[in-house]
């Protein structure tokens, strides 16, 4: 028997700001982080038993199970930040420029080997309205 | 792709109807927007994770957005459609035509990275610290593939109709068909079990398709609600059978003694596929009704489900009904009576087996073969009430009590199962002061007997000897130490309490937050050797401040945590 403990963080703030009869203004950012863990593992005394049983075929098999707790281990922060603008070029179009960023920390990288990584998305655009 | 085409044909058709129809709408209004432009996105280490649902390219590729909007005195038709890039866009055709008609056409896709588990703990073998020598207990993992790129394409079109057969009676027509593309690669791993005991990792193929369609009739006859509804889903895997080579039975570490260690496996020196997903169709109707009392109703669903696995013609059934009652008791006091019965019954399989040991010298051979009842069979019932008394103008309370039974006909033991009961409780509370406060509280408390168990699932007893099978032997068989198994095991809980709060306060127009915490916590300690925990608590605030019209802020935070106390065991074998 073992304890499985997770503890989950999750933040965010966002803004809207409509700093003319033109321009928009807008922001996102969250913040996530997960930790998940075993405590450690008390398995059965293998001396005890093994002295028990007089050395018994069923139980006198040892292993390390020393790392064992920690296979499960979980670490992930995850920050994105998003933000971007329109500005009414005309009654009819509009220029609108935005941005995504990611950043993934794994402190704890194994079953998938570390996930850690970044990524940012730049997009711009005209829209047309009728 | 064929399904994109699929999905322009059925918006041009949609679209001529709709202009047929609408010919005599009188005057519309139109609004058009269309957006034009680009993105570039760039990775930096790991992208799989942080772009799971992006190409994970870096690439710079045109976007573009198109909204339409047609309004008419009794009709509307709006077109959204979202490209992002060849693997993720969006598009929905909709059109409603007074009461009579509504029609919806949706096409959406996305593409999902998948990861590739590197198997990194999957070894270990035996020790034997006495005499330093390592045994044949082993695990061992390969990857075939080192550095595979996983990825599946979904697609996905779903399209809605209804319309008003008649004004009398309101009978209307109702049809749903939902197609769904999954095509791509991931992993796939097989576990091998003789010689060298190892899981090897290759690539699989994905390629499936699911068909939903659902139709129905409803009706208001006498101030009676009736309905009914027909349903139909195949899911068809196009199987892409992945293969592995089962490895020659003889011993870990001697490599001898091929025939006794491979009459214990069904399969040994032999290419066979493995993971492979059955091809099923399942088919459904639901008939239901709904009858006005005053101010209160009765209403009912009766449901008859099957499904069957197309590659072994397995069947499972499903039988389902569900009464409310409502009604109020006076002026401020409300009855709620609900009573649901379900039966499900799958059927039976014959395994085969090789014969255990056949032809060994001392003539110790066995015939495991058996015939396997679902633990899914089942009849559940569940019935509760609930009352709900407004005390006066800020305060509301609910009480409910509940009953729910649930008997396993084959489990553990054919004809001789289990019963699962469980009593639930619950208060509600709700308060409300002008529009400047709210808060609601629910308290609730189950006990549960007998939970669902994995028969006999604990390992053996500590200090417990087996008897060799062969006496002038002294090895011991695997299918022996089923015999040491002693006790039941179950993570599922005879006691939960939990608990739900939260509240809202604005004291102006400017600004309003709201607090609320979640709590679970449940623990099963009737079993001799286990005490089962579970504590779970979600505490969260949320803030909004909007001083002008011009200017809007928002943030929140909130917390989960779980801990669960469980059993832990680990998995180690040889042949």
């Amino acid at each position: 028997m073992t304890d499985y403990e997770s503890k989950v963080h999750n933040l965010f703030a966002s803004m809207s700001y409509a700093a003319s009869a033109k321009l928009n203004l807008f922001g996102t950012v969250t913040w996530n982080k997960a930790e998940s863990a075993l405590d450690k593992v008390q398995m059965p005394d293998l001396a005890a038993i093994s002295a028990q049983t007089g050395g018994d075929l069923v139980d006198n098999m040892d292993y390390d199970f020393t790392n064992l707790n920690s296979y499960s281990d979980l670490d992930y922060t995850l920050l994105k930040l998003n933000g971007g603008l329109s500005y009414k070029v005309s009654p009819t179009v509009t220029f609108t420029l935005d941005g995504e960023y990611a950043d993934l920390t794994d402190d704890q990288g194994y079953v998938f080997g570390n996930e850690s990584g970044s990524f940012y998305m730049v997009r711009s655009g005209f829209k047309v309205q009728f | 792709m064929k399904l994109l085409i699929k999905f322009v044909f059925v918006l041009v058709v949609l679209l001529l109807a709709n202009s047929f129809v609408l010919a005599d709408d009188g005057p519309t209004t139109e609004s058009y927007s269309f957006w034009l432009g680009g993105h570039y996105t760039d990775f930096t280490d790991y992208s799989k994770k942080v772009g799971e649902y992006n190409k994970g390219e870096n690439e710079t590729l045109p976007e573009f957005k198109l909204n339409y909007l047609s309004s008419g005195p009794n009709s509307i038709l709006r077109f959204l459609g979202h490209y992002y890039d060849n693997k993720n866009a969006y598009a929905k055709l909709s059109s409603t035509i007074s009461n009579k008609y509504k029609l919806s056409v949706q096409y959406r896709s996305l593409l999902k990275q998948e990861g590739q588990d590197l198997l990194t703990n999957m070894e270990g073998r035996e020790y034997f610290p006495e005499t330093g020598t390592q045994g044949g207990k082993i695990l061992t993992h390969e990857i075939q593939d080192p550095n595979a790129d996983y990825n599946t394409y979904r697609q996905e079109l779903l399209s809605q109709f209804s319309i008003l057969l008649s004004e009398k009676n309101n009978v209307r027509l109702n049809a749903t068909h939902r197609m769904i593309l999954k095509t791509g690669t991931e992993q796939k791993i097989s576990s091998d079990h003789c010689f060298s005991c190892h899981l090897t990792s290759m690539e699989g193929k994905v390629n499936n398709t699911q068909h939903q369609f659902e139709v129905g009739i409803d009706a208001d006859i006498n101030k009676f609600d009736i309905g009914y509804q027909f349903g139909y889903r195949l899911y068809d895997p196009k199987n892409q059978a992945s293969m592995a080579y089962y490895d020659d039975a003889v011993h870990p570490t001697k490599g001898t003694a091929g025939g006794e260690f491979g009459s214990r496996l069904i399969y040994e020196d032999v290419d066979a596929e493995f993971s492979v997903v059955p091809k099923t169709e399942k088919m459904s109707h639901k008939v239901k009704f709904k009858r006005n009392f005053g101010q209160g109703y009765l209403a009912g669903v009766l449901g008859y489900a099957s499904v069957e696995n197309k590659f072994t013609s397995l069947k499972s059934n499903s039988y389902s009904s569900a009464f409310n009652y409502a009604t109020f008791l006076d002026s401020k006091t409300k009855l709620i009576a609900k009573v649901a019965v379900s039966k499900y019954d799958s059927d039976s399989i014959y395994i085969d087996l090789p014969t255990f040991r056949e032809g060994a010298a001392d003539g110790n051979s066995y015939n495991f073969d058996f015939t396997r009842y679902s633990a899914l069979n089942r009849t559940n019932a569940n019935m509760s009430a609930e009352l709900i008394k407004r005390m006066n103008s800020n305060l509301t309370v609910a009480g409910l009590v509940g009953y729910n039974i649930v008997n396993r006909d084959d489990y553990p033991i054919h004809d001789d199962g289990t019963s699962t009961k469980k009593f639930y409780a619950q208060g509600k509370f709700r308060y409300r002061k002008n529009l400047s406060l709210r808060s609601s509280l629910k308290v609730r408390f189950e006990k549960i007997t007998d939970p669902f168990i994995s028969a006999k699932g604990i390992f053996e007893a500590n200090g417990t000897a087996l008897r060799p099978l062969v006496p002038t032997s002294n090895w011991v068989f695997y299918f022996q130490r089923e015999g040491l198994r002693y006790q039941n095991i179950t993570t599922m809980p005879t006691q939960v309490f939990s608990f739900n709060w939260n509240m809202s306060y604005n004291p102006n127009m400017k600004f309003s937050t709201t607090f609320g915490v979640k709590g679970n916590f449940d623990k099963n300690d009737d079993l001799d050797s286990l005490d089962v925990k579970h504590t779970s608590f979600i505490p969260s605030v949320s803030l909004q401040y909007t001083p002008d019209n011009l200017f809007s802020i928002q943030a929140g935070y909130s917390y989960n945590y779980d801990k669960s106390r469980l059993p832990v065991t680990v998995a180690l074998m040889d042949g």
